[in-house]
């Protein structure tokens, strides 16, 4: 499939999720991209988390707020909120009201809910299937991560923590008593609990203790929004795309990615190469004309000199995104889309939509 | 790449002060690991004894003794960290005994939970840089006068970066908490935290963002900023007459060269917007760096000193 080909097909259906490490106009390709499948007659949600002012202004809202916004005729926009969501879903699921507010006031919750690694993809995609019916298509901004794979992973990592075996196992014969009353049965056990003890001292202990025991409750119901995350990124209608740039040297990324995209039985339709020199565009530039042009300049000879050693040095950069291109699609075997370095910033609907073209030629006539 | 051993010592006058301790930190993609090896290879050269210190994410097989720093061939020694095996070396301390310790690491409720605790193993981490930092030799003067450390990409690094303070807000009392409260210290007195963007929209963005973040959550501001990656072609006054007033005809090498002018003109005016912003948003000049084909420390001095003149 030629990269237009397998991003017109992303685009058909229900679920895009974009992913990347930070930096490389994620957010940027994740909004055009729901302009160019807008524009195509589908109603389309772009998610994003945390955008910067000027992707708000791109897509003409002053605030984008938790909940899906209009932008333009099919578009539509919504930021996600993953602490918010995360004390929704506390709200939703607690026992009673006095269980809910110990587990929203507590220390341990608070640095969890902002913190732990990989609760903020969880969330974002709670907060997205609540909203999934009302839309034909999401396109969603993954968060920043190191790494594409964090998100990929995130359920797991996520379950893992929340496990109820390790939980039983560790944290609820300690816990009930608040202090040192219940001894593990294990040597390994005992050690553990006293370098826990005296690395973070008892007062720690008891936030923990309150945190895991106000939240027991709310255990299954995470479990099943991490679990339905896997389902739905399983689901047919649910296509990757890794975006990356030439310059950030991160060929081998765009390949570990397409590999853990199919050691999970995921589906990656294909790699958009973000900011690619304008020359080494296909059919970018054909500079023979500076060898066989028997026209007279009418450049200054210092000017012409000049002018021809910056185009050399352009020369020399375009070559240099044009090998990692090359790199980044024999190694990851998938198809590069390449949007050009603009040059101006992406500020309005219509330099999205600029951007739009590059991604979906077919979808962008509004 | 490397310079080569038999290279007489250069000593140059460092165009940035590099005693001490200092935190790299940018957006993934932006050369934050180029610019920390350049600048450790440029202290080196100035004759400090340099420490560059690599933190990794991944959590790997257990070697604590992958944690002993050891030299590398630009001039400078060098220690890959991460969390969890900075996290496996402090159980190892605390628990002494060996088979103990093996059990421990490799047991679920460890794997789990506690190596995976927000905020733990990082902690232990930055406790574990503290010390190199403080490390003295027979003499009593420190191993090191300069310290690198090239952060996780920034979100990752100001989590890093929080997670003594979020920790004394956390648990105040206890040995946890005084060792929180040594590393507080000794972040907002012994280190410095340097910031790498690149003239773009979301690197710009972000470095701003993350240094209203950074001063939010520790009460710590960057000491500097480079920004990389700029191409800065400039243009001679006749050149840019030339671009303005010639009008060649299509498909003549006169309008390639003039076209391919023009594009350089748009690029560095929009470079000069984020390099503006930068500036404005952060309250900070930032030191300019070329596009750095290698981390030589000639390389990355030539830069810097480019940028002083």
């Amino acid at each position: 499939m030629k990269g237009p080909a397998a991003i017109a097909s992303a685009l058909e259906g229900k679920l895009v999720v974009v992913c990347g490490p930070g930096g490389v106009g994620k957010t940027t390709v994740s909004a055009a991209l729901a302009l160019a499948a807008a524009n195509l007659g589908r109603k389309t949600l772009v998610c994003t988390i945390d955008p910067s002012k000027r992707l708000r202004t791109s897509l003409g809202l002053a605030r984008l707020t938790g909940a899906p916004q209009k932008v333009k005729g099919r578009l539509f926009a919504m930021r996600l909120d993953p602490k918010q969501t995360f004390d929704d879903l506390v709200r939703r699921h607690a026992a009673d009201p006095e269980a809910r507010e110990r587990v929203l006031s507590n220390r341990f919750y608070q640095e969890i809910s902002r913190h732990l690694a990989g609760t903020h993809e969880v969330m974002a995609m709670e907060a997205l299937m609540g909203v999934s019916g009302d839309f034909d298509l999401i396109v969603l901004d993954t968060p920043p991560a190191s790494s594409a794979l964090a998100f990929l992973d995130a359920p797991k990592r996520v379950l893992d923590f929340v496990d109820g075996r390790v939980l039983r196992y560790f944290l609820k014969p300690y816990f009930v008593a608040g202090h040192l009353a219940i001894e593990p049965r294990t040597i390994v056990g005992r050690t553990f609990l006293r370098i826990v003890d005296s690395a973070v001292g008892l007062q720690f202990l008891r936030d923990l203790s309150e945190f895991f025991l106000a939240f027991e409750g709310l255990f299954d119901s995470f479990r099943e929004t991490a679990n339905s995350m896997g389902a739905l990124l399983k689901a047919e209608g649910t296509t990757f795309l890794l975006v990356t740039t030439p310059a950030s040297s991160r060929v081998s990324e765009g390949a570990a990615f397409a590999g853990a995209l199919r050691e999970r039985g995921l589906r990656a339709s294909a790699i958009v190469a973000n900011r690619v020199h304008p020359w080494a565009m296909e059919g970018g530039i054909d500079l023979s004309v500076l060898e066989k042009d028997g026209r007279a300049s009418r450049l200054d000879a210092e000017v012409a000199l000049e002018l021809r050693a910056l185009c050399a040095r352009e020369e020399s950069r375009a070559e240099g995104d044009a090998r990692q291109l090359r790199q980044v699609a024999s190694k990851s075997g998938l198809v590069a889309v390449l949007v050009p370095e603009l040059e101006s910033d992406v500020h309005d609907l219509r330099s999205l939509g600029a951007v739009a073209s590059w991604l979906a030629p077919s979808g962008t006539a509004s | 790449m490397a310079r080569r051993s038999a290279d007489p010592p250069v000593r140059r006058d460092l165009p940035v002060d590099l005693d001490g301790t200092l935190f790299v930190l940018g957006k993934g993609g932006v050369g934050k690991s180029v610019i920390a090896e350049g600048l450790a290879a440029l202290a080196a050269e100035a004759g400090h004894k340099t420490l560059l210190v690599r933190i990794g994410e991944s959590a790997r097989e257990t070697h604590p003794e992958a944690l002993a720093p050891g030299p590398t061939k630009h001039g400078f020694d060098a220690v890959d960290l991460d969390a969890r095996t900075a996290m496996d070396e402090f159980v190892r301390h605390v628990v002494r005994l060996r088979p103990l310790f093996e059990r421990i690491i490799r047991s679920e409720v460890y794997v789990k939970f506690f190596a995976a605790a927000p905020g733990l193993p990082e902690l232990v981490l930055l406790g574990r840089i503290r010390e190199y930092a403080l490390e003295v030799d027979r003499s009593g003067e420190p191993r090191w006068r300069t310290l690198i450390v090239d952060c996780p990409s920034s979100g990752h690094g100001l989590l890093m970066l929080e997670t003594p303070f979020a920790a004394h807000r956390a648990a105040p009392v206890g040995p946890f908490a005084r060792m929180a409260e040594r590393i507080m210290t000794w972040l907002k007195t012994g280190a410095r935290i340097a910031l790498v963007a690149i003239p773009e929209e979301m690197a710009v963005v972000e470095a701003v963002e993350f240094k209203e973040d950074l001063l939010e959550r520790t009460g710590i501001s960057p000491a500097l900023v480079f920004l990389n990656r700029m191409r800065q072609e400039k243009l001679s006054a006749a050149a840019r007459h030339a671009v303005a007033e010639i009008d060649a005809p299509p498909g003549s090498s006169d309008r390639l060269l003039l076209d391919c002018a023009a594009q350089v003109q748009r690029r560095t005016r929009l470079e000069a917007f984020h390099q503006r912003r930068l500036t404005t948003g952060l309250g900070l000049k930032p030191l300019v760096l070329a596009e750095l084909s290698d981390c030589r420390p000639a390389a990355i001095a030539a830069a810097l000193a480019g940028d002083a003149a």
